[in-house]
């Protein structure tokens, strides 16, 4: 029974994880091309939710159809978020940047809120879930682990955003330009790359990134307009437990990080869930102390 | 130099304390208020604007200030004035043990720690039923009273939260002139450089750290007895970059600047945005960037800018100039 149930909680980790692989790779993918990090992170997966369902409800349209324009005003959002507020600070230094960015997350978490005092659009302020995916099958039985269709489909399409990012950092002209545009800004300047074109783009990749995120996980996760800022901040989490700096500790953060949230959640009689939300920074405090590099270890952090 | 630093306190008191006998009641609610927030700003000022310490977790030890005062007098009945001491020394070993860890991380992941603690405060506090009341908070919080005398009235309140953080102000400038106050201007500039001078740096960071915790503590003790009850939704990721905002305004370390600078955001936000309600926080999101792109180094930077870059040099001249041109 008691490994059933493991395995359960193990299961609806990982699909959680799947989400804080794709937070934390929206992170590594602005910091990689600009060693900046994005603080307004969490903000791309409650908008790309956000926008999906006010698609679907406000404007009558397919759930196909809604979460590709979704993503697209969330890739607008980042375009916006780098134009408006992180060029104009870009050396002013890192506590600007914090400053900076947490702002455009307040920001951009408050849109809504004045919004819902439009006549037909009061829904925005309240708690809100996405349609399944796919109707028809709800979950499949393996070995007696229930699994819903819809924590298949956060897992397959992170695995999937990953396999694409992947390759397109290490082996595409554009990706290998935004990275040395961080490495090394003047010499990436002086072989001709566009340097800030650079950081566009990956703050354009980062919100779609984070976009997809969101639809994905809110048809099982309650999301509402400041749901944002504590799933950016897991996700960073994410980032700093896998490695920071490394897409593939990205990746491995994220998933461990949902396994051990949910079996705390699980696990611990009572408290478990009471205290959901702490555990991430439980962790978090507890990696800083012991091995602050991460478990893949990073340069970045000594 | 020292001179003249005095001479600021004393001018500051002076009017400080002539204020109630000029304005009506009204203003001191807000004055009150920002007396509270200016404490921890302070204690914010001598961590980031002198040793270059980033934290946004301060609202947790504003939180931590004001559950044990409003704990220990509700339900412990301790007198006000030991709960206030003991709100002091609780939140200064909270931050001792979560300076230990948070501490040896910068920058960013500094930012990200800190916010953790905030966070886990929050959740903790919100999340808990038994002794601490959950979302609804701890109420019936008494006055704060020393030795049976009672602040009530808001002009009361008034004296003894300015007369405490002009206490706090002078004793940060002795901080900040000493030789701790060097190390840490030191430590903010270089930390390699500070620790080849044989300068300690993670005690040294340990203890702002703690100060600051302390500053923070007395924040909040002062803050529950002013609004006679500690509820969870004061003390969350909000209040914490609000405090460092004003260490923004002010200028890095300029501690009278700070102050000023709680002043104005205090009156900003709860005085002149809440009546926008559902656009309130948007507006001061908005604010905070515009603030943030503008005027980067503080408020005090836009006269320096403007006496340095020959502007007023120019207006002068041209004033002149016009009197001649009147006088012709």
């Amino acid at each position: 029974m008691s490994d059933i149930l493991i395995m359960q909680f193990g299961l609806v980790g990982i699909s959680m994880g799947a989400v804080y692989a794709l937070i934390a790779l929206g992170f590594m993918t602005i910091f990689r091309s600009s060693n900046i990090v994005n603080f307004a992170q969490g903000e791309f997966v409650m908008a790309g939710a956000m926008l999906t369902n006010f698609f679907i409800i406000t404007c009558g349209l397919s759930y196909l159809v809604s979460g590709l324009l979704a993503v697209l005003g969330v890739v607008l959002i980042g375009i916006g978020l780098q134009m408006l507020v992180i060029h104009p600070i870009r050396r002013a230094g890192v506590l600007i940047m914090i400053m900076g960015t947490l702002g455009a997350s307040i920001v951009i978490s408050n849109v809504p809120v004045p919004l819902s005092l439009l006549p037909d659009l009061s829904y925005l302020r309240d708690p809100f879930v996405l349609p399944q995916i796919t109707k028809g099958v709800e979950a499949i039985d393996v070995a007696g682990v229930r699994i819903s269709i819809q924590r298949l489909w956060a897992i397959g399409s992170s695995l999937a955003l990953l396999g694409m990012l992947y390759y397109f950092s290490n082996y595409t002209r554009v990706g290998k330009a935004m990275e040395s545009s961080a490495t090394d800004p003047l010499a990436a300047r002086l072989v001709g790359i566009r340097v800030e074109v650079m950081v566009l783009y990956s703050f354009a990749i980062s919100a779609a990134v984070g976009g997809v995120g969101g639809i994905v996980i809110t048809p099982i996760f309650n999301m509402r307009y400041d749901s944002g800022a504590i799933l950016g901040l897991k996700g960073f989490v994410a980032a700093v437990l896998g490695g920071w700096g490394k897409i593939s500790g990205a990746v491995l953060g994220g998933f461990v990080l949902g396994v051990v949230e949910s079996l705390c959640v699980g696990l611990i009689p009572e408290y478990g869930s009471r205290y959901q939300q702490m555990w991430a920074f439980l962790i978090l405090i507890g990696i800083l102390y012991f091995r602050p590099k991460g478990i893949l270890g990073s340069e970045a952090v000594e | 130099m020292k001179g003249l630093l005095r001479n600021i306190n004393f001018w500051a008191a002076l009017v400080l304390s002539l204020l109630p006998l000029v304005f009506s009641e009204g203003i001191f609610r807000i004055l009150c208020l920002a007396a509270i927030y200016s404490i921890a700003s302070l204690g914010m000022s001598l961590l980031l604007g002198y040793a270059g310490q980033i934290s946004l977790g301060q609202a947790a030890f504003l939180g931590i200030g004001a559950y044990t005062t409003a704990i220990l007098t509700t339900r412990f009945n301790w007198p006000m004035f030991l709960a206030f001491l003991a709100a002091i020394a609780v939140c200064s070993l909270v931050a001792f043990i979560v300076g230990k860890p948070v501490l040896k991380t910068k920058g960013y992941f500094l930012a990200l720690a800190t916010l953790g603690f905030g966070e886990i405060f929050y959740v903790f506090v919100s999340r808990t039923d038994p002794v601490i009341g959950g979302l609804y908070g701890v109420g019936g919080v008494p006055y704060f009273a020393i030795a049976g005398y009672e602040f009530s009235s808001y002009v009361q309140i008034y004296y003894l939260n300015w007369g405490i953080l002009m206490g706090l102000i002078i004793y940060s400038q002795n901080i900040v002139n000493s030789r701790a106050g060097r190390a840490f201007r030191a430590i903010s500039t270089d930390e390699m450089a500070a620790s080849a001078v044989g300068i300690d740096v993670a005690s040294f960071k340990l203890k702002i750290f703690i100060i600051s915790g302390a500053y923070s503590g007395i924040a909040g003790s002062l803050l529950a007895t002013y609004l006679s009850t500690a509820q969870p939704h004061g003390y969350g990721v909000q209040l914490s970059i609000f405090i460092v905002l004003a260490v923004i305004v002010g200028g890095m370390g300029n501690l009278w600047g700070t102050i000023a600078a709680t002043v104005i955001l205090t009156w900003l936000k709860d005085e002149q945005l809440s009546q926008y309600q559902e656009y309130s926080t948007l507006i001061y999101g908005i604010i905070l960037i515009l603030i943030l792109i503008f005027v980067p180094e503080g408020l005090g930077s836009i006269g320096q800018k403007f006496t340095q870059s020959g502007k007023l040099k120019r207006l002068t001249g041209n004033i002149k100039l016009l009197f001649k041109v009147g006088e012709s």
